[in-house]
């Protein structure tokens, strides 16, 4: 086993020891990268990191992590860089009526008592989600909340391909429905 | 479900949609009751991940935990020393351009660069037969101001003056000899009288007294000659030179 495995284990053993040591040194390597090459804030760049870390947990629990290619900061960093690619097209979004961040009219505001039943059916659908368990609630998160793509998810995620994704989130929905 | 339709509803979700595409799924779903019906499915989704935190999905409680600690930003310890290094040679190469190049030249150097020279108009100089009757410090002296040895040269003119109270013309150029070495203290008293003569070389020395007063300090008396010369409708060959002086002043 080599030193990179080592990390692995050494998170496995020690997760706020190495949790520590990768806040203290490649987040500040990760903020610096960021706010040279990506128009985005130190305060941005941290949350976004921060998800990094959260997305390597995910991975490394279910299984889709098992082997570092390169040192675990490499990987953190290969997890980033889709996430604020997401991010920055956020910034830039075009909405549609119904969707979160569409501007509330006269058309589209439900009212008071709707509203309520809209957060009830909110808070229900959540719990399907929650209930779904992994891959599908990081899956609908990082699709609906984060706004990656097909490709971006198979890279953060560790799948082959993006239809392996699109598929795999077909899926989730459809249980969703049901 | 159409492919185009998948397509649009990722890029949707993705916020990759071009303007253009975002009318064009508006469209599809108008026209499309079961896209309509899925659009709002998977908004609703949306809505229901968005106040929902990725760690929650963490199993493992230890390191949940971890993912929902917040690890304070450090600071970046950077040695101020180069910068404050850096910053002096800038300020000190930012006076020096301003020392050479923007602040405003001294008084004395506007007078040196200003003070041209007077060509040696005796007549001895260009007639040969009057040249004999010339005694030969005179011929000296005027050999040192022709070579422009003009420190030499007011030394030289300064007995000969002497003896020839009454040339001015001889007092003219020991004048412009000792504004040209920059004795203008010597050069007012010097030209003084011959500002104050009927001579001929009488405007011409306004402006070489105007140009010792300056040098001297004495910015008045330097206003006072140099426009003295400029009103005259004879001081035309130094007037940019004149005026430039009067300018820094």
């Amino acid at each position: 086993m080599n030193g990179k495995q080592n990390e692995l284990n050494d998170f496995r053993k020690n997760p706020n020891g190495v949790s520590a040591g990768l806040y203290n040194k490649c987040r500040p390597k990760f903020i610096g990268w960021g706010k040279e090459n990506t128009r985005t804030s130190s305060h941005d760049l941290a949350d976004v990191f921060q998800n990094a870390v959260i997305i390597m947990m995910l991975n490394l629990e279910s299984g889709r992590l098992t082997e570092l290619v390169g040192t675990l900061c490499t990987y953190l960093f290969g997890i980033g860089k889709n996430l604020i690619q997401a991010f920055r097209r956020k910034q830039g979004r075009i909405g549609l009526p119904g969707d979160e961040a569409f501007p509330i009219t006269k058309e589209t505001d439900l009212g008071a008592e709707a509203q309520i039943i809209a957060d009830q059916e909110d808070a229900q659908l959540w719990a399907k989600v929650d209930a779904l368990g992994e891959p599908c609630r990081s899956l609908l998160a990082l699709t609906y909340r984060e706004g990656l793509n097909s490709q971006e998810i198979a890279d953060v995620l560790g799948y082959a391909s993006p239809e392996v994704v699109r598929q795999l989130r077909k899926r989730c929905l459809d249980k969703l429905r049901k | 479900m159409e492919n185009r339709a998948d397509y649009l509803l990722e890029s949707y979700f993705a916020n990759a949609l071009s303007a253009a595409e975002a009318a064009e799924l508006k469209a599809l779903a108008s026209a499309n009751p079961s896209l309509a019906a899925e659009l709002a499915f998977q908004q609703r989704v949306a809505t229901s991940v968005q106040s929902h935190s990725l760690a929650k999905g963490i199993q493992n409680t230890a390191w949940r935990a971890v993912a929902q600690k917040t690890f304070p930003t450090t600071a970046v310890k950077v040695s101020m020393l180069p910068r404050y290094a850096y910053a002096a040679a800038a300020a000190f190469a930012l006076l020096m351009v301003a020392y050479l190049f923007i602040l405003p030249p001294s008084l004395q150097s506007v007078v040196a660069d200003n003070a041209k020279e007077y060509p040696n108009k005796m007549k001895f100089k260009s007639l040969g037969d009057e040249a004999q009757s010339v005694p030969e410090n005179v011929i000296r002296a005027f050999g040192l101001y022709d070579n422009h040895k003009y420190s030499e040269a007011a030394k030289a003119l300064q007995p000969i003056v002497a003896a020839n109270a009454d040339r001015m013309d001889y007092r003219f150029y020991w004048g412009v000899s000792l504004v040209k070495s920059k004795q203008y203290a010597a050069a007012v008293a010097v030209l003084t009288l011959v500002v104050q003569s009927p001579d001929e070389k009488k405007i011409p020395a306004f402006y070489y007294l105007g140009l010792a007063c300056a040098g001297a300090g004495d910015k008045d008396c330097a206003r006072q000659n140099l426009q003295a010369y400029l009103d005259s409708p004879a001081g035309v060959t130094f007037r940019k030179q004149a005026e430039a002086v009067i300018k820094a002043l």
